[in-house]
């Protein structure tokens, strides 16, 4: 589909009107995204959520858009005006650009690079820089600690995310997004690599601060993380940005795992079809994260760093290295899915008796040795 | 046109940025500075035809190296109102003395020199497989070399940073 | 031939500072094998060495970026020697210190394979990636003592290292620029079609190299880290850096410009910076040394005037033309005959600073009657720094004088001598102090030599008198090793 050669016959034009439909999309999804979460959340803890504003509070995230349009706009009077200005740019700007790689059905995206994948984790990394910014620019403390925290925790967690994705790239032999996808069309990534997909959404969990990584946004330690200074359509635009990679990433990993508009019918079917596939698989993704935010509590900040750079980093090596002998030596792809399988189930498994482990008492000071616990 | 119109943009942005590196006066400032001057840089790798390169240059430059400097400042100067540090001390003139001596050398030297290659005569459209190639035949040796030289990083790090244990 | 075999030696180094770091992780407690795994490591990297030069593999690997010949089976025994003989110095200092032993021996053992990789590499960019991976352990090693002096020698040693290794990637990226290529034959071809053309760039480049490999030879005018970093870092650690790294340097200088940049129009031009860097740094060196108090200082003042003696065999090959196997071969076996003398120097260094407790040189008064073997050996050692036969330092020096005089660089040899004159001054000072007849003094208590720091003193006092007064075996292996040049 090319609109711009169908209307006018006009290439660039073609790729401002596919950017400009993304970017409709996008707001409507990140809209609803919040309504979703409060919804789903709610009826996890027993509560109904949002109820008054239109059927069943449908309009609640278009109200709560509104009211942080025409919010004022406060800026501390010892924030580092530029920086704190262009923080939430900074932040949404990558996000955006990983929404113009997605293939949302088969060819369709508004550029499908050769190198879509890489694309992903380079820009990925750019967003850091956005986050710092803002815990810098606000010239607040706690800002500032949430900002280092989530710099701290982006990048260690970008090793196993990058190296999980790298695994999957290896079986197909390319970093084409839409190529990915299209390798998919009877046996999607995830029965292959279903360790590569669990460290990945461990990681995904982490880069996009939710539950139980929200270490950098924690509200009842740091009263809120890097944007704590910001309002009205500042704010919104991180909360924007967040959603935004919420639903990107989604996108991104049933496109790799899930078999993004592939699988289970194949290419044939038409742009319709595909594209509610790829909007149900990254829906169901979506749900996991609710899900997940939901039943965990939130995890210290030395645990998440040592949970990342002690086993999800050396697992997710360990994996690399044993997909390359199964390609070098061509076994079986079965076996490795066979191993892949030991291994997510094991690490689940452990994860899951860590969880209901009960904490004894020097679990409490961690590693600050220096402090003295008296009974 | 199009293409020089926007070179001469890039250009300018990294020089620029880079400047603002130089002269600013918050090293907060300087570090997102660099961050845009050498994404300006990835940016001239696509007009190369070089994606792979651009992007490893956002990712390591933009992404890594730049935001550990970011990180590392911010966790060593709590200062977060970014005071600005005094910039030049007594050896001032000479450091410039030095720095337009270096300039005029490397400008008289490059206008001097007849540069063989032509833009146009670089390879184009490299696919990611043959930089791979290269990776792992020519340049093996640095390969299995940078992971040692990476790890020695890390420990180095890790033994500077890391507060004493008291046995 | 499989290319992991061409750097089988290195390969076994770094796997070696893997197992160390490993084993430490795994039985924390235990650490008293921790040496012996990274001397064990050493010596399966010799017998790789060796076997490669014994079975005759010379080749080139990974595409003609590396290179097995005699030169680099050459450095790369001279390497692993000096980093088991700086593991022996280590070991009595690091109990000591006790702490973060695996750390220790693992970043020697990675210094001392960069310093291996670069004996072989032949491409600008491993040559690059080797000389980081030799220095940043060496950055890391130098501020490991918990006081202010090595913390601020780790950190200078670092930030100048930075700034030179800023200048050498200058130098090499206007050569890749000019060439097109990082691969020091190629450059070489390219240089011998066009150097005329390009002779200003070529000079600029050749400086921005020499500037980056000066500093770690510490040459003046980069020599300015060497005093506080010899001061401040650990003794066995300025040994490894005053010897290791400043060979290293040497071995890639010989590559990058006799392989690379030595066409006719330009050989002059470097030869002549060589030839002036090489005065300078005599002059400075031995000056500055002599009104030193601090041995390390002064050894470090003296380790500068060293490297202006090795840069004068440096400007001969280059003035000789093609037939510069005679200077190529006076560097090398300078290397060798610098390496024993000096390591003896700072063994010797280690041992009395731990009893006196004090590297204030008065202190050596009355040494020889508390602790006559060991004022004997450092009264060889520094013997042989000075160049007076019968030792391996008078050869050394002979051979280099020789190798300039051939050259026509009849003033360097005059400078040259003049210094060795300086220098004897600052030596022998020592050497007289130590032997002098004194009747109370502070240190007499007797000596408790550690075990470890004996045998590795012993040896290295022992190849000092060996070559001393046998030096022909090791010329001919010079000579050999040198040989590869002769045919370019």
């Amino acid at each position: 589909m090319s609109f711009g050669d169908a209307f006018f016959g006009i290439s660039w034009l073609d790729i401002i009107i596919r950017t400009l439909i993304v970017v409709i999309a996008m707001t409507v999804v990140v809209i609803y995204l919040t309504y979703g979460e409060r919804k789903v959340v709610a009826r996890f803890q027993m509560r109904l959520g949002p109820t008054r504003t239109g059927p069943a509070g449908l309009l609640q995230g278009v109200a709560d858009a509104l009211k942080l349009v025409v919010k004022e706009d406060l800026r501390p009077r010892n924030a580092d005006r530029w920086v704190f200005e262009f923080a939430p740019y900074a932040t949404f700007v990558p996000v955006f650009l990983v929404l113009l790689t997605l293939p949302f059905a088969e060819n369709w995206g508004v550029r499908n690079l050769a190198l879509g994948m890489f694309f992903v984790f380079a820009v990925l990394g750019l967003n850091i820089v956005g986050v710092l910014m803002a815990g810098f620019g606000s010239g607040n403390k706690y800002a500032l600690l949430g900002g280092v925290r989530a710099a701290a925790q982006m990048i260690s967690y970008e090793i196993p995310l990058v190296v999980a994705l790298l695994t999957v790239a290896m079986l197909a032999g390319t970093l084409d997004l839409n190529l990915i996808a299209s390798l998919q069309g009877d046996r999607p990534f995830i029965l292959v690599q279903p360790l590569a997909f669990v460290i990945f959404f461990i990681a995904l969990l982490s880069e996009l601060h939710r539950a139980p990584f929200d270490i950098p946004v924690a509200e009842s330690e740091i009263v809120g993380g890097y944007f704590v200074e910001y309002s009205g359509i500042r704010w919104s635009m991180f909360q924007l940005a967040e959603y935004a990679a919420l639903w990107g990433f989604s996108i991104f990993g049933s496109v790799i795992f899930l078999g993004g508009w592939n699988f289970p019918f194949g290419s044939e079917v038409g742009v319709g079809l595909q594209l509610a596939l790829t909007l149900i698989k990254s829906t169901l993704m979506i749900l996991l994260i609710f899900w997940v935010r939901a039943t965990m509590p939130r995890l210290r900040m030395d645990q998440l760093m040592s949970f990342c750079w002690k086993v999800l980093i050396e697992i997710s090596f360990v994996l690399l290295l044993i997909t390359g002998f199964f390609l070098y030596y061509n076994w079986p792809q079965e076996i490795l899915a066979l191993v892949n399988w030991g291994g997510a189930l094991l690490l689940l498994t452990v994860i899951f008796i860590r969880t209901r482990r009960k904490s004894e008492a020097e679990d409490l000071v961690g590693t600050y040795k220096n402090i003295e616990v008296t009974e | 046109m199009i293409t020089e119109i926007l070179w001469w943009f890039f250009a300018i942005a990294i020089v620029g940025t880079a400047a603002g590196v130089v002269f600013s006066r918050s090293v907060v400032h300087a570090a997102i500075f660099l961050i845009l001057s050498l994404a300006g840089v990835g940016g001239l790798y696509i007009f190369l035809t070089v994606e792979f390169v651009a992007l490893v240059q956002f990712l390591i430059y933009g992404g890594a190296v730049t935001v550990l400097i970011l990180l590392a400042l911010m966790m060593t100067r709590l200062d977060a109102t970014g005071a600005p540090d005094k910039l030049t001390g007594p050896q001032a003139p000479f450091g410039a003395l030095v720095g337009i001596t270096l300039l005029l050398t490397l400008v008289g030297v490059s206008l001097a020199t007849a540069w063989p290659g032509d833009v146009d005569d670089l390879p184009t459209n490299i696919t990611i497989e043959q930089i791979g190639d290269v990776m792992f035949t020519s340049y093996g040796a640095p390969f299995i070399i940078a992971s040692a030289l990476l790890l020695v990083a890390f420990i180095g790090a890790i033994v500077f940073a890391k507060q004493e244990d008291e046995v | 031939m499989n290319p992991f075999e061409l750097i089988s030696p290195q390969l076994a180094i770094l796997i070696g500072a893997g197992l160390i770091l490993v084993y430490d992780a795994i039985f924390p407690k235990d650490n008293r094998y921790l040496p012996w795994m990274a001397l064990a490591a050493i010596a399966v990297s010799v017998s790789f060495a060796i076997s490669l030069a014994v079975r005759g593999e010379y080749h080139v690997g990974f595409e003609g970026t590396y290179s097995v010949d005699k030169f680099s089976v050459f450095f790369s025994v001279v390497f692993a020697g000096i980093g088991a003989a700086v593991v022996f110095a280590s070991m009595n200092w690091v109990d000591r210190v006790g702490r973060r032993k695996s750390e220790y021996y693992a970043l020697l053992l990675t210094a001392t394979a960069g310093l291996m990789f670069l004996a072989g590499a032949r491409d600008l960019i491993t040559i690059f990636i080797a000389l980081e991976l030799s220095s940043i352990p060496q950055y890391i090693l130098a501020g490991w003592g918990k006081d202010e002096r090595s913390g601020e020698s780790g950190l200078k040693y670092l930030l100048l290292g930075s700034i030179a290794s800023a200048l050498l990637l200058f130098g090499m990226a206007l050569l890749y620029g000019l060439s097109g290529s990082t691969f020091v034959p190629e450059i070489a071809t390219f240089i011998g079609e066009n150097a005329s053309d390009n002779r200003s760039l070529l000079i600029l480049a050749s400086t921005l190299i020499i500037a980056g490999f000066g500093f770690k030879m510490a040459l003046v005018p980069f020599q300015m880290w060497v005093p506080d970093v010899y001061e401040g870092a650990p003794t066995p650690v300025a040994a490894f850096l005053s010897v290791g790294s400043k060979a290293a340097a040497f071995a890639v200088v010989l590559r990058i410009f006799f392989e690379g940049l030595n066409a006719e129009i330009l050989s002059n031009d470097w030869a002549m910076i060589f030839a002036v860097l090489a005065a300078i740094s005599m002059t400075v060196g031995n000056i500055f040394a002599l009104v030193q108090s601090n041995i390390k200082r002064m050894l470090g003042y003296s380790s500068v005037a060293q490297a202006g003696n090795f840069a004068i065999g440096l400007a001969a090959i280059a003035v000789v033309g093609q037939e510069f196997t005679l200077a190529a071969s006076a560097v090398l076996f300078f290397v060798v005959a610098y390496a024993f003398t000096n390591l003896a120097v700072f063994i010797a260094v280690i041992a009395i600073s731990r009893h006196l407790e004090s590297d204030d040189i008065n202190a050596y008064e009355g040494l020889a009657k508390s602790a006559p073997l060991l004022a004997l050996a450092l009264g060889i050692a520094l013997i042989s720094l000075t160049g007076i036969p019968p030792s391996a330092g008078f050869w050394a020096k002979l051979y280099i004088f020789n190798a300039a005089a051939q050259a026509d660089l009849a003033w360097l040899v005059i400078v040259a001598v003049l210094n060795s004159v300086l220098a004897a001054f600052y030596y022998l000072r020592i050497v007289r102090l130590m032997f002098r007849n004194v009747e109370d003094q502070i240190g007499s208590a007797p000596f408790a030599i550690p075990k470890s720091i004996g045998f590795v003193l012993g040896i290295t006092v022992l190849g000092v008198l060996v070559f001393g007064f046998f030096p022909t075996p090791i010329i001919s292996v010079a000579r050999e090793a040198a040989a590869i040049f002769s045919i370019g």
